[in-house]
């Protein structure tokens, strides 16, 4: 019995060292990463789920888990502008823009925000369009393909593997996002391709199939969505911008009065006075914000805030990406129906 | 679906009527049925076919230009997307000299700026990142403040620099002075290392090394040449000098650091001339600490930072001897997203012979206010006392720091 323990311990010690070492700026990308690279990857992130992850301090322990990562997968936009130091400090060439072990999780996703004047004058802008990517679900399976790929570079004789576990991750997300029967009807590239557009419940609302409206077949966060689209927010910074995009918000302006920059009194004033005279009652923020500044405006204007995490493991019970577009669709939905309540 | 329907069920009828058994009735109906059932799932596919392809449709983004009309453009002349990154720092002040006069030797109450800086870096090529720092200064004229490049790729772990760089005698030395906390560096820095600071010719290689007794060790070492005036061989720099630092961090928590720093330096100084090696050297000794704490979900609003260190010199010309030491230690608090309050105390020898009874302690309250992250304010008051010397003027000063373009601090 001890030989046999000793021999799994050694087994597992040897099956550990075999491991893919990742790395992920965000803890979003950490648990897409563990969801198709499976016992195959070991996956550490560098930003919390509570934290803004454009202002991180790129410490040298950083730097540390760096040198010894396999596969290091950021945004690529100018999100996380501290991580081409602490690449350069690690020292590892294969994690270096343009390497193999290089994963830039945006590839292929249609940026939104392009900015069409580019100065400071915009606040903090960002030059290639908005980097928040991971709040639309529909992102998050171009993101599992770019790390799947990054995964397959540096361990081919798992691309099988990985591929499997891909596409169940993707299947899952479908299924979450708009319910297993419509997805069983429709497919969910399709439905994806509409939801990109912004054309999918238009669509489903105009369409009939068996007799039955095809918006009556559709579940998941988009059903429970329903009950918020089309309604005004105002939002803090503008990082829900493809979450806004897919459920259809609206936002009437935003805390900060330019990306970046702190709320001022004068800014802050005409915001309230713009919230009563349109009658928003929805303020929305990453819990990294002030919550005693959301709550004041909230108490001024007899708004509900929502206060929610940017990233996986950014409140309790928030474990994986899946409980994390829960956590975001049920509190717009409870704040949406207290407001209606009133 | 009624008519088809209604006709099986007349069929049914008429083979009925015929005198058909009740068994072969029974087997028409249920062949009936189950073509029934196929035309139905026939159409329903159909239905869903034609569903798909309707969604496809709306999906479909097609902009294509048919145009034949094109107009033809080169772009070889506007390469202008791959120039460097630059950017401008400015950095100055409003100055009030407390003295009873306004102005001193070194100072005038007034307005003035200290200097402009231009920051260029871009990639060389796939091996090598170049980086250049300018200033415009009014009173030096232009500066080549660091002009170097570093190799990121030569062996895992370690980074090769070559050039004209701030030198990693702990911590401060290596940050331009519009990057610091407080106006100027502490003054045991600018006393024992020299106004500027160690900013000399060379090369450095930086060792990220494994993690031994800390969560992150780097060692460093740089071989420059000795230009340092007050220190090494200024003009006769051929003399070089060696500098070893290793840097000792550790993660108390994800809120919290703490930093441990070493450095040692060796150098000939300008007695070498004509002087034996030993008689003519000098030895440099540091130790800078570092604890800073900022909740990762409040970075916005609040940290705390503490950091000290101390500085030891020892400079030997046949009997001449130079001994002085130096430290200063501060604390700085972040209000909230725009206000940053701190205080930092100075005390150093003055570097010069004969010094074990003189002295010079500062204390230097200010607070910050960040307009936005590339314009800041901060005031600060300099209170000074000196023991058996002369010490230096108590200052108010209103300081304006600001950047253009991509500038960005590595600083953590």
């Amino acid at each position: 019995m001890k030989k046999l323990f000793l021999f799994m311990m050694l087994f597992s010690v040897l099956h550990a060292g075999t491991k893919l070492s990742v790395v992920t700026t965000l803890s979003t990308y950490a648990d897409i990463a563990r969801k198709v690279g499976g016992d195959r990857v070991d996956v550490h992130a560098i930003v919390k789920g509570n934290q803004d992850a454009h202002f991180v301090r790129p410490k040298p322990s950083y730097a540390v888990m760096l040198q010894q990562a396999d596969v290091f997968v950021t945004t690529g936009l100018d999100l996380e502008l501290w991580a081409p130091t602490i690449i350069d400090r690690s020292g590892n060439p294969n994690i270096r823009s343009g390497q193999p072990g290089f994963v830039a999780a945006h590839d292929g996703i249609e940026l939104l925000d392009k900015p069409t004047v580019l100065s400071r004058s915009e606040g903090g802008l960002h030059i290639y369009g908005n980097p928040h990517i991971t709040t639309s679900p529909l992102n998050w399976k171009i993101i599992a393909e770019n790390i799947v790929i990054g995964l397959e570079k540096n361990d081919p004789e798992g691309a099988a593997y990985y591929r499997e576990r891909l596409k169940a991750f993707n299947e899952e997300t479908d299924q979450r996002l708009f319910g297993a029967e419509l997805v069983k009807l429709m497919g969910g590239p399709l439905l994806t391709r509409l939801a990109n557009k912004g054309t999918l419940i238009q669509f489903l609302k105009s369409k009939s199939y068996k007799g039955k409206k095809m918006i009556d077949y559709l579940g998941g966060w988009m059903k429970e969505g329903l009950s918020f689209r089309g309604k005004t927010i105002v939002a803090y910074h503008k990082n829900w911008i493809y979450f806004q995009h897919l459920f259809g918000l609206h936002v009437l302006d935003y805390v900060e009065p330019k990306p970046g920059i702190p709320p001022t009194p004068r800014h802050v004033k005409s915001l309230i006075e713009e919230m009563r005279k349109q009658n928003v009652r929805v303020l929305m923020a990453a819990n990294y914000f002030s919550a005693e500044k959301v709550n004041d405006i909230c108490d001024k204007v007899g708004a509900v805030p929502v206060m929610v995490p940017m990233g996986v493991g950014g409140a309790p019970g928030v474990d994986d990406v899946f409980a994390l577009a829960d956590y975001w669709v049920a509190h717009l939905k409870k704040v949406f129906e207290q407001v209606n309540a009133k | 679906m009624y008519k088809i329907v209604s006709l099986l069920l007349l069929g049914a009828f008429c083979a009925y009527g015929q005198g058909v058994s009740a068994d072969s009735l029974q087997a028409r109906i249920q062949k009936l049925e189950k073509e029934i059932r196929s035309i139905k799932q026939q159409q329903e596919a159909d239905a869903l076919e034609k569903l798909r392809r309707e969604a496809g449709e709306a999906a479909n983004i097609s902009q294509k230009d048919e145009s034949k009309n094109k107009v033809f453009r080169t772009g070889q002349r506007s390469l202008q997307a791959i120039n460097p990154e630059m950017s401008f720092t400015g950095d100055a002040y409003a100055l009030s000299v407390l003295n009873g006069k306004g102005y001193n030797d070194a100072e005038r109450s007034g307005m003035g700026y200290r200097v402009l800086g231009l920051h260029v870096q871009a990639g060389l090529d796939p091996f090598s990142l170049a980086k250049a720092v300018v200033e415009f200064n009014p009173e030096e004229g232009v500066e080549f403040a660091e002009v170097y490049v570093t190799w990121n790729n030569l062996i895992k772990g370690v980074t090769l620099t070559a050039g004209k760089f701030r030198q990693q005698f702990g911590v401060l030395n290596r940050w331009h002075d519009h990057a610091l906390d407080q106006y100027d560096y502490p003054l045991a820095l600018t006393t024992i290392l020299g106004e500027e600071g160690l900013n000399q010719t060379g090369i450095s290689v930086d060792w990220l090394m494994p993690g031994i007794w800390a969560d992150a060790q780097t060692l460093t070492m740089q071989l420059t040449n000795g230009s340092n005036e007050q220190l090494f061989s200024g003009e006769a720099f051929s003399f070089p000098a060696l500098l070893v630092h290793l840097k000792n961090y550790y993660d108390i928590n994800d809120a919290t650091y703490f930093e441990l720093g070493l450095s040692g330096m060796s150098g000939s100084n300008d007695g070498r001339i004509g002087l034996p090696r030993r008689d003519a050297s000098t030895v440099l000794a540091g130790v800078d600490a570092t604890l800073f704490w900022e909740p990762v979900n409040r970075s916005h609003y609040t940290s705390f930072l503490w950091r000290s260190a101390l500085f030891y010199a020892d400079k030997r010309q046949s009997d001449l001897q130079i001994k002085a030491a130096g430290v200063y230690s501060y604390m700085e608090y972040r209000l909230n997203e725009r206000w940053y309050a701190g205080l930092r105390w100075d005390y150093t020898q003055p570097f010069e012979m004969d010094n074990s009874d003189k002295s010079i302690t500062q204390w230097a309250p200010y607070v910050t206010w960040w307009q936005s992250h590339w314009a800041r304010f901060r005031l600060e008051y300099i209170y000074a006392a000196a023991h058996n010397t002369e010490a230096p003027d108590n200052t108010l000063r209103l300081q304006l720091t600001w950047a253009v373009g991509p500038h960005k601090h590595e600083r953590y």
